[in-house]
């Protein structure tokens, strides 16, 4: 007994050193595991990992499929055995589909790992190899709908700008439109001239990376703002417009000059009275407000499959009149996407949870193994419940009284907000804005319209999106 | 069958691996060699097991017949040496003996599927250099006066790398080696040896304050010499090896803070004063910057390792040779890529029981030059093994040192088969020493139960 301990005194060091390299290692092996796991598809997508070409040259690109089976993307060969990969819709899946020569971009970039490889059985490829085969890659069943798609894509027309269609309960897009767009077949053609033109920018996803002044579809923010910070007084606030707010040397006027009178709540929503809403935000807590902007995902990484473009509004208790009044309406630095807003009009659409928006159902092998299925998910909660209820009832009587009522005396109740968003100084015309959902009391889907440059949103996004409910209702009823 | 084996062979490696490793690990409960000799005889069977269901996948994929003979040659050498070298030596350690023919092994399949020259190359080596060390117990043995040589090793040693400082040849900005005849050596892996000869001589002397500060500055001149010669990788080494034998041997783990302290004041001036330590640095905190250049080889080993994800593309089907000088400093990405992370870990679990088997005899003993000996030779084995493992793996920056056994390089094998025969002396020199001390007391029992007997008689 005393033997060993002696020895073990005689051995402290040599344990400590033995121990020291024992931790170390476990540390390390700890990290390889979790490192090379996690980064797995990140690395697999890098152009600099040979992974993609040797896999290019074994499997032959998986399809892309919509929600209703049609074929988006698929690889074909022509008569001297060359692949070369189909869009068979064109210029109408173009932005959310993309491309895969030439960079990658959309789905084809989101599901690049699941495309490329292929997950039929090891004997089957095997089989393959020694046939001189390519092994077919993993096939992709978007959330996309065909049909809506091509209303929105139609609806559209020549006009720049982007649609965005979810459906509410569940996060799943069914329709992405960005315009102008181009043919993805011939990307390799027009690839040098699309570049060259960054006016029209035409390979930019406007959807989800154009950042648009929100203009008057941000009130739906400053309303939650006031609603939130006056929850017992809200109800009573009226104020007197006389076609514009004065704030020492700020001046903000009513859209076309309109005098709206005496407006309450509701109404300064409904009519989308600038200077009622300036008067509202003039009075909102600047910190608080910011945190309200904040909760309604500005500033922040989104839960969007696809690239997307951040927003930035920022509000600071030092923040000046100017600052607050603009960005109350919409106007001033403040930006938004598409696809932001439309995550806003989900949550409220949703009783205030946004589901996590997505575009992709479920990944086969060519076999029909699942490999991957994505499920609803909820996201967050971005308001409360009856925030979300009281809003409702705001973009309800938009279409009923206000500037949505090209949506009123329809099949179904919709609710929504315009917004005619001024860009520049110069009086040129506005973006026409809508956001919105239907029907109100049981919503299914939201739709999210921004035309550049036309006028106002009343004037022509409403009718765009009262296409796309149409379309969506038409076929309920039947 | 031929689809069944090259589809599942390397989940039969990676099992057969485990299994060697459990077996390696079991035996490290037994305090005396020849109780290991179970475990040592079912080791043999997944040795060869591993070894020939690799180089089968090997030869069903590329059908080339002069995998065979390179089958054929290193089968002899790691099932045929260690019964040669146990008959030789009774006392010989089977299990350390099984593991450094296990790591050669998954060097050989590794070379073997990226250069068979470089491979057949290493294996002449592997097997001329197992012969040659076969003479190192007895020399042990023979020469007891090997332990007061002390400085005589530093001298040897210095004058070496001093002649590749001034004489030697440039790779990759790195002063590493000479050529005589040539052939080409890289003496700062053979000065390994000398140097760990030195410090344990010297410290098995007196490990008192002088001494380990005297100690301190021999190792000083070695590191100082590699790190004029940009070899950093190797000064990083001796270093770390100075600081933890001046721990063991001198009880204070004091010592300890003080060399991290010095390495630290060290890294921070090397850090200044080269350009290429700022590059390797760089690489390391962020690669993805400098793709291009500096960052290439270690993105490129990441993406072997993420390719080959836990259980590996299989042997042939990867794309190791992406990664530069893969065969010497990424060897471990290489593994992995196409056998798989767990086999890679399972190849460095297979050092560590080595490593652990080495602090263990040390602890054992007690004459201070051979514990300090055997103890240096482990940490020194280990710490390159944590250092080239964990650089191609973006853990910690490159230094650009070899995997030993596993990574092409001929000084770099042979050094590691000579030091690991050192300490096979060490342990047969136990083993005779546990015999002769069972003899006499075996004969003092009969001579005491005589005496027993005797008193009974005279009743």
């Amino acid at each position: 007994m005393e033997q060993k301990k002696a020895r073990r005194k005689k051995n402290r060091e040599l344990y400590l050193c033995t121990a020291a390299f024992l931790v170390l290692f476990t540390v390390m092996f700890g990290y390889l595991v979790c490192y090379v796991t996690d980064n797995h598809e990140e690395f697999f997508n890098n152009s600099y990992n040979s992974r993609q070409r040797v896999l290019a040259a074994q499997n032959r690109r998986g399809t892309i499929y919509a929600a209703d089976g049609e074929v988006l993307a698929q690889t074909g060969t022509d008569g001297e055995g060359n692949e070369k990969r189909e869009y068979p819709f064109k210029e109408v899946f173009a932005h959310v589909v993309g491309y895969s020569t030439k960079g990658k971009t959309g789905i084809e970039e989101l599901e690049n790992y699941s495309l490329i490889n292929s997950d039929i059985s090891e004997r089957e490829k095997i089989d393959n190899e020694l046939a001189g085969l390519k092994n077919p890659g993993n096939d992709v069943y978007t959330t996309l709908d065909t049909s809506l798609q091509q209303v929105a894509y139609d609806s559209l027309g020549a006009f720049r700008g982007a649609i965005v269609v979810t459906e509410v309960k569940t996060g799943r897009i069914l329709a992405m439109v960005s315009k102008p767009d181009f043919d993805p077949n011939q990307i390799v053609e027009i690839w040098d001239r699309v570049n060259a033109d960054t006016d029209n920018a035409v390979l930019l996803n406007r959807a989800t990376q154009g950042l648009y002044p929100p203009g008057s579809t941000f009130k739906i923010v400053t309303a939650l703002g006031y609603i939130r910070q006056f929850p017992d007084s809200w109800k009573n606030y009226t104020y007197q417009c006389n076609g514009a707010y004065v704030n020492g040397d700020n001046r903000i006027s009513c859209f076309h000059g309109s005098v709206h009178g005496n407006v309450d709540f509701m109404t300064s929503f409904a009519k989308s009275c600038n200077s009622s809403f300036a008067n509202m935000g003039m009075q909102l807590d600047r910190e608080e407000f910011q945190n309200t902007i904040n909760g309604l995902l500005f500033n922040q990484e989104l839960p969007v499959p696809l690239r997307y473009n951040r927003t930035s509004v920022e509000l600071r208790a030092d923040s000046s009149d100017e600052e607050v009044i603009q960005t109350s309406i919409g106007q001033g630095k403040t930006q938004i996407t598409p696809m932001q807003l439309n995550m806003i009009t989900m949550s409220i659409a949703n009783g205030g949870i946004l589901m996590e928006p997505y575009l992709v159902d479920r990944v086969e092998s060519a076999e029909g193994k699942i490999l991957k299925q994505n499920n609803p998910k909820q996201y967050r909660q971005l308001m409360a419940s009856s925030e979300a209820q009281t809003l409702t009832a705001l973009m309800e009587d938009v279409v009923l009284e206000g500037t949505g009522r090209g949506l009123k005396d329809r099949p179904y109740t919709a609710a929504g907000k315009t917004g005619s968003a001024e860009f520049n100084t110069v009086k040129a015309d506005s973006h026409a804005w809508f956001t919105g959902f239907a029907p109100a009391e049981d919503p299914e889907i939201a739709v999210t319209v921004i035309v550049e440059e036309v006028g106002s949103g009343g004037d022509y996004a409403v009718p765009l999106a009262r296409r796309v409910f149409d379309a969506w209702f038409d076929r309920s009823a039947d | 069958m031929a689809y069944f084996i090259v589809i599942y062979s390397k989940y039969f490696i990676t099992l057969f691996l485990m299994l060697f490793l459990a077996c390696g690990i079991y035996s490290l409960r037994y305090e005396r060699t020849a109780d290991q000799s179970a475990a040592a005889n079912v080791q043999c069977v997944f040795l060869f097991l591993t070894q020939f269901s690799a180089y089968l996948t090997i030869i069903i994929r590329t059908q080339r017949m002069e995998y065979l003979i390179l089958y054929a040659v290193l089968q002899i050498l790691t099932l045929a040496l260690p019964v040669m070298a146990s008959l030789l030596y009774p006392g010989i350690n089977r299990i350390l003996l099984n593991h450094m023919c296990m790591l050669l092994s998954v060097g050989m399949i590794v070379l073997t599927r990226l250069d068979i020259s470089k491979a057949v190359k290493q294996l002449i080596i592997a097997a001329f250099s197992f012969v040659g060390a076969m003479a190192i117990p007895w020399i042990l043995k023979s020469f007891k006066n090997l332990r007061r040589l002390g400085w005589l090793y530093a001298a040897a040693g210095i004058a070496a790398l001093a002649v590749v400082l001034i004489l030697g040849q440039v790779t990759h900005g790195s002063k590493l080696s000479y050529s005589i005849g040539g052939i080409t050596f890289q003496p700062s892996e053979f000065v390994k040896i000398l140097y760990v000869l030195f410090l344990a001589s010297v410290l098995s002397k007196d490990a008192g304050f002088k001494q380990v500060i005297l100690a301190g500055i021999g190792a000083a001149a070695h590191v100082l010499i590699l790190a004029l010669s940009r070899d950093l990788g190797s000064a990083l080494i001796y270093f770390t090896v100075y600081v933890m034998m001046a721990v063991i041997a001198s009880h204070h783990a004091g010592y300890l803070a003080a060399g991290l302290a010095a390495g630290g004041a060290a890294s921070v001036v090397a850090f200044r004063l080269f350009s290429h330590v700022q590059v390797r640095v760089q690489a390391w905190k962020d690669p993805w910057s400098v793709i291009d250049d500096q960052g290439y080889q270690i993105t490129q080993s990441l993406f072997a390792m993420s390719r080959g994800g836990l259980f590996g593309l299989g042997i042939g089907k990867g794309t190791p040779g992406d990664i530069p000088y893969v065969e010497t400093d990424f060897v471990f990405a290489a593994v992995v890529e196409e056998l798989g992370l767990m086999f890679g870990i399972g190849i460095v679990m297979t050092g560590i029981v080595i490593f652990l088997m080495l602090m263990k005899l040390a602890g054992c003993l007690k004459d201070g030059f051979y514990r300090y000996l055997t103890a240096g030779f482990g940490i020194l084995y280990i710490f390159q093994t944590f250092l080239t493992v964990g650089g191609g793996t973006k853990f910690i920056p490159l230094t650009g040192v070899t995997l030993p056994f596993i990574s092409y390089g001929g000084s770099s094998i042979m050094t590691t088969i000579l030091m690991f025969f050192v300490v096979q002396g060490v342990y047969v020199m136990r083993y005779d020493e546990e015999k002769r001390i069972e003899k006499e007391r075996k004969k003092r029992a009969k001579r005491d139960i005589g005496a027993e007997e005797g008193e009974e008689e005279e009743e």
